[in-house]
């Protein structure tokens, strides 16, 4: 085999703020955590960002002027006056549950866990596993996977397999599909519908009539590597499978993209099979683009819930003794919990179901945004996640230190989650407000 | 902020000693601690609680100098091995179960063995979860290709430079190199050129021997407490004997510190497994007789676990022999990892050597003071079977049967059979506290005399060893009691240890 080009050494190095240009920040706006972007507001510059991230800056700059700093049952409050509302609320409540948590700070993450651990709540991600194969998957299968920067500095050949990362992540191509190799690389979407942008100069899309057919051409493709007899296939799926046995037979490092809805994770099993095929012959791994959009740092959460509880989520009371992984919109939907404390922004369909399955004054919010519209319950704001100072976690495993932003006047989620907790477990906790029985 | 409650006083009256840096080996006498550490007897007792030891074995808190407790590959080792084993424990436990078992056995110091550079803040963040003890990281500096390109061209400066800035940047407290430069021929797609320490590393003027002799004098320039902590490369190969005995030589005179011998110590070649045996005698006599190198075993013990390692090569080979789950990351860069379950079992041929292995390196030393016991959790088994690995050593006869339990290959062939050497409850002491505490650099640690960190585990005498050592009586760290009869009673925050660079 010939050689590699050597990927640079600053791919390993954390991405540090001190390493940032003048005017740049991170972006989170999705789980890619761009770090090259520029912004600068008073300026009317924001150079180097997708819509939804600039979007997101402009947001927020036009709003810190007018913001509130919290509310009780739709009446705005002092700080300190709605943590001791939403501690009241917690404490009487018979099961809380806690979730958000993807776009808190890893710091921040630890303080959630300690105050569910106060509360013996259940504590779970909003994010939507069943789209992803997610924890069970990876123990039945494997994972074969790799930084990003391997897949741009190395990757001549990039499979996107059902998934196009545009909406997901979307400079996702722009940063490690797009930059050019010392060699061409080739780009091949496997795939029901084409990507929105082809992101290379050769582009081939494999069309499928069916996103699960995907399935099927694994294994054909596994078939073909590991020369062994493939079975029945429709024509064209043969042919895809084919296609792609070539352009990877001209390869010298493959990575393969994936993201596309998988509950149950025959897709994955299929990836897995292929690339760990591929891996005893070259370079290959599998990169992972789920959890994208209203989840910046889900890497990070589901990393610090791991480590407390040996899952991406503590079901039945977290503490020590572990956890499972669920999803916090099954908690809700069953009725398995009357209070909410929620961290952070919700996905939207996370927050329809809390809407018509909790009662709103058990609903407790530490988020930049003020809930749409007259709503009961506690809402405490914090600041946003890119002028928090702490460390993210990228999907591929690379860690994104925050150094805080210009907009300091909004208290940090990990601040707020400490006064909480501290109200918790003060000894003259009242069972409710006011201290009324 | 809660205001720290007064540090207890008090004096254990009447334990039998085991202190094997003060020669006291099994001396009934007191101990007395004052403000988390051991004093001398005061002249004024008053204020002292008495805490009645008598009858009980007291030892200082276990130091395990090789561990895998935290950072992502441990993350993902959690995530593929999700459920119990079939003894009942996760393979790879919660941060805060780690703390709390390691406590419960009697030990109070833990250094994670393989932390990449780029993950030491999330290693650390993890690590401040993890409670009662005392713990560190060893940085893997030296797959930096920058350190890597220095030394090519020789630049003992700028290794010093680098290596010290990780060491900082990171809080490190020593440095490790798992399969020297290995990351490179894979990286060039040439992963089977790696056969030797003496082949240059792809496109550049250096060998891997080249590469560890400069990152140990480079180490030993920043005046580190713990030497160059080596796993050297052909991890888990037949043949592999012959590496390690090169690494040897490479520190002839020097200081080094060899990880998880047992997996380096195999004889045979080519994939053949009737060729395969021990390589461990000609290797003891070389480790014997060079004063300068100390070493962990990584012993493999039967049951269920999950092996993780920095050394991607190793990792792919086994999970491609294996066909496991296997989940890895950056497997060709710095930084990389491989992760998947194992059963050793005893009827394996393979698993059979690499059990009677590891044990054959423990009878055949020289001195305990020089070698730290060790799994290499979870690699070779869990901290929790330290016990059972206590009494194979310190039992002949419990060793003599499960001897004859294993695969009958390896009963016929390997020397273990005909070792009778039994440790003493003092060398035991030695193997897991005295010796790991002064091979890591922690003069506070590991013995029992004035200016000791407080930390004492107190066991109740028990013929059966593994009984004894598995659940100690009593567990203070630091002068608070955090364990008693396996129960956790309190959970300090222990302390990270963090090297200070000084470059001579």
């Amino acid at each position: 085999m010939s050689e590699q080009r050597s990927v640079s050494p600053s791919t390993h190095a954390p991405i540090a703020p001190a390493g940032l240009p003048a005017g740049a920040t991170v972006c989170t706006a999705c789980a890619l955590l761009c770090d090259d972007g520029v912004v600068r507001p008073a300026e009317g510059r924001f150079e180097r960002l997708c819509e939804r991230g600039a979007e997101s800056f402009r947001r927020h700059h036009a709003a810190a002027a007018t913001r509130a700093a919290a509310t009780i049952d739709g009446r705005p409050a002092d700080v300190a006056a709605a943590i001791a509302a939403a501690a009241a609320r917690l404490s009487a409540a018979q099961r809380v549950l806690v979730t958000g948590l993807n776009d808190l700070t890893i710091e921040g993450v630890t303080k959630a866990c300690d105050v569910a651990e106060t509360l013996g709540a259940a504590i779970a991600p909003a994010v939507d596993d069943a789209c992803h194969p997610g924890g069970p998957m990876i123990a039945r299968c494997g994972e074969i996977t790799a930084a990003w920067e391997e897949l741009r500095d190395r990757a001549d050949l990039v499979i996107f397999w059902g998934h196009d990362p545009a909406d997901s992540h979307p400079r996702f191509v722009e940063r490690f599909v797009a930059p050019p190799l010392p060699f061409p690389r080739r780009t091949i979407a496997v795939g029901r519908v084409p990507l929105r942008i082809p992101p290379s100069a050769n582009h081939v899309h494999l069309p499928l009539d069916a996103d699960d057919d995907d399935v099927d051409l694994a294994r054909l493709l596994l078939a073909g590597l590991l020369e062994r007899p493939a079975g029945a296939a429709p024509a064209r799926l043969s042919a895809a499978a084919l296609a792609l046995r070539s352009a990877i037979d001209a390869a010298r490092c493959v990575g393969i993209v994936t993201g596309r809805p998988d509950p149950l994770g025959f897709s994955a099993w299929g990836v897995v099979g292929v690339v760990r095929a591929l891996s005893r012959r070259m370079p290959a791994f599998e990169v992972p683009l789920y959890s994208g959009a209203h989840a910046p740092n889900a890497a990070g959460a589901k990393a610090v819930l791991t480590w407390r509880y040996g899952a991406n989520a503590s079901t039945a009371r977290a503490g020590v003794a572990g956890g499972s992984t669920a999803e916090a919109i099954d908690l809700v939907a069953t009725g398995a919990v009357d209070s909410i404390l929620v961290l952070g922004r919700l996905p939207p369909h996370v927050d329809e179901a809390i809407s018509t399955g909790i009662n709103p004054r058990a609903v407790i919010r530490i988020a930049p945004d003020a809930p749409q519209g007259a709503h009961d319950g506690v809402w405490v704001a914090c600041r946003e996640l890119f002028d928090e100072v702490g460390t993210l976690l990228r999907p591929d495993g690379r860690t994104v230190e925050l150094a805080g932003g210009t907009n300091d006047s909004l208290p940090s989620a990990v601040a707020l989650l400490a006064a909480l907790r501290e109200r918790l477990v003060a000894p003259q906790m009242p069972k409710t407000e006011g201290g009324k029985a | 902020m809660i205001p720290a409650s007064p540090r207890p006083r008090f004096v254990l009256r009447g334990g039998t000693i085991h202190d094997p840096l003060h020669d006291r080996d099994g001396v009934i006498d007191d101990l007395w601690i004052d403000d988390g550490k051991i004093v001398p007897q005061p002249a004024i007792t008053a204020g002292f609680t008495v805490v009645d030891a008598t009858g009980l074995v007291v030892m200082p808190g276990g130091v395990d100098l090789h561990s895998h407790i935290a950072g992502p590959k441990v993350n993902l080792g959690r995530r593929l091995t999700p459920s119990p084993a079939a003894d009942g424990r996760h393979a790879v436990p919660t941060i805060d179960a780690t703390g709390c078992l390691y406590a419960a056995l009697g030990y109070t110091t833990v250094f994670d063995a393989a932390i990449a550079t780029s993950a030491a803040r999330l290693a650390h963040l993890e690590l401040d979860d993890l409670p009662i003890l005392d713990k560190g990281i060893y940085l893997l500096a030296g797959d930096d290709q920058r350190v890597i390109d220095a030394a090519a061209s020789g630049d003992d400066a700028a290794i010093r430079r680098l290596v010290g800035a990780a060491i900082e940047a990171g809080r490190g407290w020593a440095v490790k190199v798992a399969n020297p430069g290995g990351n490179l021929f894979w990286r060039y797609g040439r992963r089977g050129d790696h056969h030797d320490l003496d082949t240059p590393l792809p496109g550049l003027a250096l060998t891997p021997r080249g590469l560890l002799d400069r990152l140990a004098t480079a180490v030993d320039a920043l005046a580190l407490p713990h030497p160059l902590h080596i796993h050297t490369a052909n991890l888990g190969l037949p043949g592999n004997w012959r590496t390690l005995d090169e690494t040897m030589r490479t520190f002839d005179g020097r200081r080094a510190h060899l990880a998880h011998v047992q997996f380096h110590s195999y004889t045979g070649g080519d994939l053949d497994e009737g060729s395969f045996g021990s390589g461990v005698e000609p290797l003891a006599d070389r480790f014997n007789a060079q004063p300068g190198l100390t070493l962990d075993v990584g012993q493999v013990l039967f049951g269920d676990t999950v092996a993780m390692t920095g050394d991607s090569e190793a990792a792919a080979h086994l999970a491609h022999a294996t066909g496991v789950p296997w989940a890895s990351h950056d497997q060709h860069l710095a930084g990389g990892c491989g992760v998947m379950p194992i059963r050793y079992r005893e009827k394996s041929l393979i698993h059979a050597w690499q059990w009677a292995i590891g044990l054959e390196w423990y009878l055949r030393l020289a001195d305990p003071w020089r070698a730290a016991l060790s799994t290499d959790h979870p690699n070779g088994a869990h901290f929790l079977a330290y016990p059972l690995l206590m009494k194979l050593l310190g039992d002949e006869p419990f060793r003599r049967e499960a001897f004859a339990r294993i695969h009958p290959a390896v009963r016929n062939r390997s020397p273990l059979g005909g070792l009778t050497r039994e440790y003493s409850l003092q060398e035991l002491c030695i193997l897991t506290r005295a010796a790991p505490a002064r091979i890591a650099g922690l003069p506070h640690k590991g013995h029992l005399g004035p200016g000791a960190d407080a930390d004492v585990a107190l066991y109740r005498p028990d013929a059966d060893l593994a009984r004894m050592f598995a659940v100690p009586a009593r567990v203070y760290k630091g002068g608070d009691l955090v364990a008693e009869d396996g129960e956790i009673r309190a959970r300090p925050r222990g302390a990270v240890m963090a090297a200070t660079p000084t470059p001579a």
